[in-house]
């Protein structure tokens, strides 16, 4: 593992085992996470990443769910160890989910237990990975996680049930709680997608601040590109089970070389240009079923640049500039000439 | 050309709050509380705001999907606020739907070719042929293919059933159409594609819509005027330059700067809003928005501000604007 990184994601490969047919859900899946850096992970449905971050948390649906290949390495804080959660026993990984990597769900309404006080749901998370913490103290500790995300009036607020809270302070909870172990690594799995547009703006306000308060290294995934555009360091863009670009965030949105990249940041209409009713060139066709992916480079069937080769071979991931890996064979020819 | 199609005068829904075993009303939400505004024929007006603006009752209302509660709507130059349900009906033909949802809003025991003839069927006396030409030619024009017509809904993406959903509503050949969030539920790459579809149909048809969205940069690609709510009330209105250059309502200014931008190095003045939507059962008292407005005065709190003209056709209710 590199000196700064925490998490290093090595050619990771899941498949699922379904009724319906096979899905290889992530096909050499590689990425790294810097201490106190956010990764933004950006793809349509199916694109594999949140299956990516149900591997990382171990949570994946067993008995479909099978990781053929790969590591997931994580390096201990405390100890400074290098682990391979892929490899940790279960007790061990008990330890390290919820307490040194946490995560938040796009859904804080089902996320949450409806039957407990949303105290009791912070204080369980505190009390199972500190055993030696009284209640008081993790009462006390819930009161406090609650003010630090903004929620007002936290000392009565934490008797509150789920059902008597908005959505955004809903997620509000769903963020205490994940931080009340003080993690090493949040993974945020479409943070804001059900909420409104000014409470999505106060929510990543806050993972923006606590990150600087507490010093943590977020996973950022998301449908939205104007979310990582300004919440992300580096970028991942994921199709179909591949991370098809990975770059510094400037360079995605300034120089993006994949065409899929490019037609995701030409899809979406924009606040700072464009004008009214212009066709936006987008990107043709439908994703393809992940039942039946297409040979080749999956991309192919929409790209505007298709070739022959893109037909038949898959193009393995290439390093264009330091820290922007490209999968296309666009960008395979330049290097193949240089060696 | 730029005739009026649509207008709203004084628009108000409250619906009722009832308790108790009798089903007593306790009080009104106020879903929809004095909202006006005109659409020319071939264009599209966008009604914007969060969760409990209103937005979704308007588009029911001037279909007349559910009853309103007081003011006028005219639909060229007719008035059908007053209308019973037989003199309305044949006006249906005029007026359709898109809905958000293009898994919900399909009936999956019909073949898409039925759920796209069933308008004709209800509202024309074409012969079974003619209805199969229409379909055909219909789902053309939303891209999809001849044979598509006798599959079912779960055999299609997200995407193909919000064309289905579109073709749908243009087999009556509507003059006008409520899109209540048509493309918010779908794909990144698949928004573009309907988004392009929407305004190549307007363009070709010459329809009006009323087109209902909570994100702000798609009504600002689509939308010739833009409808800015807030717990029902209308917040600011105009053109699409007055909204989204010269917005002159803090709450415009707040939404504006809370879409997320793809750009890393796109710099603005942030309005970060406190606190919440308030609930539209006890709407604070004077201007709604006074409980988040960052330049709130004790006016504010006090005295409802009207909605008034500050530039041609601009219209904003801030007592400041």
């Amino acid at each position: 593992m590199e000196k700064d990184n925490i998490l290093e994601i090595k050619n990771l490969h899941v498949t699922f085992y379904t009724e319906d047919g096979i899905v290889r859900a992530l096909q050499g899946v590689e990425y790294e996470v810097k201490h106190n850096e956010t990764l933004g992970v950006v793809g349509e449905s199916g694109c594999g990443k949140s299956v990516t971050s149900l591997t990382i948390m171990r949570l994946l649906p067993k008995p479909q769910a099978k990781v053929e290949e790969g590591q997931i390495l994580f390096r201990d804080k405390e100890t400074g160890q290098e682990i391979n959660l892929l490899e940790l026993p279960e007790e061990k990984m008990r330890h390290v989910r919820g307490n040194r990597i946490s995560m938040i769900f796009q859904e804080p309404m089902t996320a949450l237990n409806p039957v407990y006080t949303v105290g009791d749901q912070i204080m369980e998370a505190i009390l199972i990975h500190n055993p030696e913490t009284t209640r008081q103290e993790a009462r006390k500790k819930a009161i406090e996680m609650l003010k630090l995300v903004g929620i007002p009036a936290a000392e009565k607020r934490v008797d509150d049930y789920p059902h008597q809270m908005s959505g955004g302070m809903r997620q509000r909870v769903m963020i205490a709680m994940a931080l009340s172990t003080n993690p090493d690594i949040l993974i945020a799995d479409e943070p804001t997608t059900a909420l409104d547009v000014t409470i999505q703006a106060q929510i990543l306000d806050l993972i923006n601040r606590l990150q600087e308060q507490l010093g943590m290294s977020i996973i950022l995934i998301t449908h939205n590109l104007g979310v990582v555009a300004q919440n992300a360091d580096r970028i991942a863009v994921m199709y179909l089970g591949r991370i098809v670009e990975y770059a510094p965030v400037r360079e995605i949105f300034h120089d993006p070389k994949h065409p899929y990249t490019q037609g995701l940041l030409q899809s979406v209409p924009r606040l700072d240009r464009g004008g009214l009713k212009e066709p936006l060139p987008g990107i043709s066709g439908n994703l393809p079923s992940p039942y039946n992916p297409p040979p080749g480079c999956k991309f192919h069937p929409r790209c505007p640049y298709v070739m022959d080769r893109c037909r038949e071979e898959e193009p393995s991931a290439v390093e264009i500039s330091p820290g922007h890996t490209v999968r296309c064979w666009l960008h395979v020819k330049g290097e193949k000439s240089n060696e | 050309m730029n005739d009026v199609l649509l207008e709203v005068h004084d628009l108000v829904k409250w619906f009722p709050i009832k308790r108790g075993v009798f089903g007593r009303v306790q009080g009104h939400v106020k879903a929809v509380d004095g909202v006006s505004f005109s659409l020319r024929q071939g264009e599209t007006l966008g009604l914007v705001g969060e969760s409990g603006s209103g937005k979704t009752t308007i588009g029911r209302l001037v279909l007349k999907l559910i009853p309103h509660t007081r003011g006028r709507i005219v639909f060229e130059g007719v008035d059908i606020t007053s209308m019973n349900y037989s003199q309305f009906r044949p006006m249906k033909k005029d007026m359709q739907i898109i809905f958000q949802d293009p898994y919900s809003s399909l009936n999956p025991r019909m073949t898409v070719g039925e759920i796209i003839a069933e308008p004709l069927l209800v509202h024309t006396n074409m012969t079974q042929k003619e209805r199969e030409k229409r379909v055909y030619e219909l789902l053309e024009k939303v891209t999809l293919r001849p044979e598509h017509a006798r599959r079912y809904p779960h055999e299609f993406s997200g995407g193909q059933r919000q064309r289905i959903g579109i073709a749908r509503a243009l087999a009556l050949n509507p003059k006008f159409i409520v899109a209540d969030e048509p493309i918010s539920a779908l794909d990144v790459s698949i928004q573009a594609q309907i988004t392009n579809l929407l305004i190549d149909l307007q363009r070709d048809m010459n329809i009006s819509f009323l087109f209902i969205a909570h994100d702000l940069s798609v009504v600002k690609h689509m939308a010739d005027s833009v409808l800015v709510l807030y717990l029902g009330k209308p917040m600011e209105y105009g053109k699409n330059e007055d909204v989204f250059v010269h917005p002159r309502h803090p709450y415009t200014q707040a939404l504006l700067s809370a879409v997320p931008v793809p750009d890393p190095d796109y710099k603005r003045e942030r309005i970060i809003l406190q606190g919440e939507i308030p609930s539209p059962i006890d709407p604070p008292k004077g201007c709604v928005f006074h409980t988040r407005c960052p330049y709130a005065t004790d006016k504010c709190k006090t005295e409802i501000p009207q909605l008034r003209e500050v530039a041609t056709g601009h219209f904003v209710a801030c007592h400041y604007a």
